[in-house]
């Protein structure tokens, strides 16, 4: 990868400063790892571990560095930091994973450290749990319905009570709440999706059911699209003749070209009346 | 009226073409030497940034754009002067329509080269034609400068033809240097006074003068818009076409008085510009300067008896923070020249003249004043605690340039009155309407 | 860029949770190994084009696999660079617009700072202003952030002689210095005194790498004129405004007015909603320029209009003793 120079001046800086400290090994600074376990609508499993560092209430990410992650003492692989400070791990459905006593998995991440950067770990321990959700119109209301389930150890399902979903809808910028709901007993539960939501232009909206920083299951989510919003055109409205478009409106060509062909047209009729005098000035004078 | 004719006319003029006085190098020097002042700041500006002038976020346009509208103000009234004098043959033009030509043409050169100085990038001038958005007020005025510039070109040119061919013609008289009778001999064209040129060239008169007295007009509106087409209080007002109009040619007139209360002095033209010369342009400039005291009172009164916010503010701004000038702009502008034409008795040429330098002293003032009270009042509070972010003060950068914009116009004037009599002989020859042979009188 | 967003909503909530109250560049620390960026603005720099970020992927039998970020939707919308000429075309489908609410607003200034971080800004530069509004001496003060309006009718574009300054089909409103003549016209013309003028070289440093987009404006030259740009930079990508996101008190809130939806990071709520139950209005409304940006008015406020004040340094107190409130509360000797 390119590394550019405004990055070489601030390696040359650390260097400089860092030398004196760097000769006492006490002086590292551990990052920090912020880890999260998503659960996908494919029931792909998602680790993403965002390594930083703060200091002097500023941020700075660790990019470009290895961090290994495992699951249930099982090391798994090696990924690398982005520009974000970001390493993935997608873990596919249906991926074996290590399960400790009580049915949960730990995920760990380990990023050893390098240079005066120390090392630093992060752990996260979920229980596996399904999301399903059915977009319907109940006596002509909307309803998403979502249930919550653990699947047992012959492949039956067991109902998950009492926990909280939200559902959004996706925008560009964020996810817009429509409401929550806790699940009833049978791990179910249904809400009304209003009627007045834009869309895109054929109304479809991704709705989005999440369970979200669950101390025991993580985070879960489903989305799916469906026609439910108001067909709102986006389609690029381009204005092209109006005072701030590039091109001038007609009326104001048209009044330009008329003062501008009368003006001019003046001259050059004065002009062709000057060429005309020197050619007369040409001519023998008749006395 | 006296009749003159060519050859005395030619006997006396020529020594003012052929030699150079004394006075005349040490003037010269002296607005050389203040040009050089202003090549010194505008280097100062290349070098130092935009950031050496007093100019800054809320007051974006200075004493540069005051020097523009002041500078083509004139312009534009010399040619509205000159079209109107000679459309109408008044008899009296005759001394002095080569002046009010000059006038129109120098100022014209010299007033778009402070927008050079007050845009940040002007070596990117050229995007104006490269990239031009028609609905820019500023591309309207770069078009009708353009125009308006060859159009006076060509019209002042008209009116040299005579002269230049009467000199060609007796070019073994003149002690001058060769370089000098060749360019007679060029520019003269050939004319030879048959009466195909003769009809030729007050055909194409008529057409240049009237042209001009239209686009004066349409060219100072169009500058006017530049202000009255934003939002901003004390410029979003539709009298300002015609106010910048009247303005104009109110100090252009003022103007006129100075050159030729100048060359009557410095060429000894005191047998053909008398005092009657100025008191017509006095009361010309008299009736201008009721239009115009008129126009101010309108606009500052609506905007009073109106106390919308902003307007309130500015005049309030004005009354307060700039009060003198305000005095000076429009009460003295226009009450001090009209009392002194009003009353017969004050009516010498020096008082005259007093009153023209007030007058343009005034209309200068004016334009400081449309300009830069309004960008100190935003819409939006100016909350800054720089000074010169508040408050404009021009820097000695401005000032230089200002100057030199002024002693260019006296250069170029010096140097346009030596290349051909200040006085045009033709014009003085010339029975109006007489030199037509076998014609009706034909205005158009 | 919808495609890669829909999927993971998750991260992308992350993202704008971490990202509150960052922003750093600086060589601050001495302690840092090689492996550091400097804060988010920093990372953008190394970011791995789309197509080419890999992901591992543990596939069903246990097995690693690289696979690419993009087949996964898990590619983040690339900050791929946006040329002048390609910076007047709008982000399809878009209708950007700001609402502003001011009885969250306490002056904390974090807006500006991040602002003149993220664009390269020379200290005394504000794209985005915040003022100490008192309407008339009777009335209450308030704080009051203005960033430009990107008008619908936009008088600074329509008086640009050179179409130096132009607006998209997405509202936003950009400026190309490369073709910028100065002539500070639409200065002028901005009712809002939203343009700034580079009167000097900006003497800030800026990496030397950054090619110059209208979109990101960095970095401001000399004798042109810059302002606030939304930051399509960070829209292209799918990210909200650094203002927005840098305010702790969430007064900003940012979106499409397409989709209805505006947000300021943390919250989401409908646009027509939140202006119509907190009676939201557009600053000078009768020029009729048509700004995209709305306010909602200072009722029931958070924070009482000192707190915005007291804290603030010496010179910055300057700004406002010429308003009444301040004038009669804070300077007046007892």
């Amino acid at each position: 990868m390119n590394r550019k120079p405004s990055y070489v001046l601030l390696l040359a800086a650390m260097i400089l400063i860092a030398q004196p400290i760097c000769a006492q090994e006490s002086s590292k600074v551990a990052p920090t790892i912020d880890f999260t376990y998503l659960k996908r609508t494919d029931g792909s499993k998602l680790l993403q571990a965002k390594v930083y560092l703060f200091q002097n209430r500023k941020t700075y990410l660790v990019v470009n560095q290895d961090v290994l992650f495992s699951a249930g003492g099982d090391s798994i692989t090696r990924a690398t930091t982005d520009g974000e400070g970001i390493a993935y791990l997608l873990i596919q459905p249906g991926a074996k994973l290590k399960e400790n006593p009580d049915g949960t998995t730990t995920f760990k991440v380990n990023y050893p450290g390098k240079d005066t950067l120390d090392a630093a770990n992060a752990e996260i321990t979920v229980r596996d749990m399904g999301m399903a959700m059915h977009l319907e119109v109940l006596d002509s209301v909307r309803t998403v319905h979502v249930k919550l389930f653990e699947t047992g150890k012959k492949g039956d399902t067991i109902p998950v009570s009492g926990q909280t979903v939200d559902i959004y809808v996706h925008r560009m910028l964020s996810l817009q709440k429509i409401g929550e709901e806790t699940t009833g007993d049978n791990g179910e539960l249904n809400l009304e999706f209003p009627r007045d939501l834009p869309g895109e232009s054929d109304g479809s909206v991704t709705v989005v059911a999440r369970v979200e920083e669950n101390e025991k299951y993580g985070n879960v989510e489903n989305s799916q699209v469906k026609d439910w919003g108001i067909p709102v055109d986006h389609s690029v409205v381009i204005t092209t003749r109006a005072l701030w478009t590039q091109i001038a409106p007609w009326w104001m060509i048209i009044t330009l070209t008329i003062l501008l062909t009368g003006v001019w047209g003046h001259y050059i009729y004065v002009i062709v009346q000057l060429v005309m005098i020197k050619k007369d000035g040409n001519k023998p004078v008749l006395k | 009226m006296t009749t003159y004719n060519s050859d005395t006319l030619f006997k006396e003029f020529k020594p003012q073409i052929e030699q150079t006085s004394r006075s005349w190098f040490i003037w010269f020097g002296f607005f050389i030497c203040c040009f050089i002042f202003g090549v010194v700041g505008f280097i100062r500006q290349l070098t130092g940034g935009h950031i050496v002038t007093g100019m800054r976020d809320n007051v974006v346009w200075g004493v540069y754009i005051v020097n523009f509208i002041f500078f083509m103000g004139i312009s534009y009234a010399g040619a509205l002067i000159s079209g109107v004098l000679h459309l109408f043959r008044t008899g009296w033009r005759k001394p002095i329509i080569r002046m009010v030509e000059l006038i129109t043409v120098i100022s014209l050169v010299i007033g778009p080269v402070f927008i050079l100085f007050c845009v940040g990038r002007f070596e990117r001038i050229p995007y104006l034609f490269i990239y031009p958005r028609i609905q820019s007020p500023i591309m309207w005025d770069v078009i009708a400068i353009l125009t308006d510039l060859v159009g006076c070109i060509i019209f002042v040119y008209l009116s040299y033809i005579e002269d230049l061919a009467l000199l060609r013609d007796r070019s073994s008289e003149l002690k001058i240097p060769k370089w000098r009778k060749k360019l007679y001999k060029w520019f003269s064209l050939g004319y030879k006074s048959t009466p195909s040129q003769v009809k030729r060239l007050i055909f194409s008169r008529n057409i240049m003068a009237a042209m001009i007295i239209a686009i004066a007009i349409i060219v100072y509106s169009v500058l006017a818009w530049i202000f009255g087409v934003t939002l901003q209080p004390g410029w979003h007002s539709t009298i300002f076409g015609p106010y910048f109009v009247i303005a104009a040619v109110y100090s252009g007139t003022g103007v006129l008085i100075i050159v030729m209360y100048l060359f009557r002095r410095m060429n000894h033209l005191e047998n053909y510009i008398k005092k009657q010369h100025f008191v017509n342009i006095a009361v010309l400039l008299f009736i201008i300067g009721a239009f115009y005291g008129y126009f101010t009172f309108a606009d500052y009164l609506t905007k009073w008896y109106g106390s919308v916010k902003m307007d309130k503010e500015l005049i309030d701004k004005l009354f307060k923070d700039y009060y003198w000038e305000f005095i000076v702009a429009n009460y003295v502008g226009v009450l001090v020249p009209m009392i002194i034409i009003a009353f017969p008795k004050l009516r010498t040429i020096n008082n005259i003249t007093i009153g023209a330098i007030i007058t343009i002293f005034a209309l200068w003032m004016n334009r400081y004043l449309i300009v830069v009270p309004t960008l100190e009042t935003p819409y939006l509070p100016i909350q800054d605690i720089r000074p010169d972010w508040v408050k404009y003060k021009a820097t000695w950068v401005e000032w230089s340039l200002t100057l030199a914009g002024v002693s260019v116009y006296f250069i170029l004037f010096m140097i346009a009155s030596k290349l051909a009599p200040i006085i045009s002989i033709s014009e003085m020859v010339h029975q109006d309407h007489k030199h037509v042979p076998d014609e009706p009188v034909q205005i158009l | 860029m919808e495609d890669t967003n829909k999927d993971k909503p998750n991260s992308r909530r992350k993202f704008l949770q971490l990202g509150l109250g960052l922003g750093a560049v600086s060589v601050a620390t001495a302690v840092a190994g090689k492996a550091l960026a400097a804060g988010p603005e920093g990372g953008e720099k190394s970011a791995p084009s789309a197509s080419g970020e890999k992901v591992k992927v543990l596939t069903t039998d246990g097995k690693v696999v690289e696979v690419d970020a993009a087949q996964l939707s898990l590619a983040k919308a690339s900050g791929k660079f946006v040329s002048p000429s390609e910076s007047h075309i709008g982000i399809p489908g878009r209708k950007f617009v700001m609402v502003i609410d001011l009885s969250k607003c306490k002056n904390a200034r974090k807006c500006i700072e991040a602002c003149q971080e993220g664009h390269y800004l020379p200290k005394d530069h504000e794209w985005m202003k915040v003022f100490l509004m008192q309407d008339a001496n009777t009335t209450a003060p308030y704080w009051f952030p203005k960033p430009c309006f990107h008008c619908d009718n936009p008088l600074c574009v329509s008086v640009c002689p050179v179409g130096a300054t132009y607006k998209r089909s997405d509202g936003i409103v950009l400026v190309d210095t490369d073709r910028c003549i100065g002539c500070k016209f639409c200065m002028t013309g901005c009712p809002y005194s939203a343009r700034v003028f580079n009167w000097n070289k900006p003497e800030v440093e800026y990496p030397s790498d950054m090619k110059y987009s209208p979109e990101r404006a960095v970095p401001q030259k000399e004798g042109t004129v810059g302002k606030c740009v939304f930051c399509a930079d960070k829209l292209r990508k799918g990210e909200l405004p650094r203002c927005v996101a840098a305010c702790p008190m969430g007064v900003l809130y940012f979106g499409d007015i397409l989709e209805d939806s505006v947000t300021n990071g943390t919250e989401t709520v409908r646009f027509s909603e939140l202006i119509r139950n907190r009676a939201g209005y557009r600053h000078l409304e009768n020029l009729g320029n048509m700004p995209s940006v709305y306010y909602l008015p200072p009722v029931d406020r958070q924070f009482p209009v000192d707190s915005g004040y007291d804290d603030l340094k010496p010179e910055l107190k300057e700004r406002f003793k010429n308003i009444p409130y301040i004038k009669n509360t804070k300077l007046k000797k007892p």
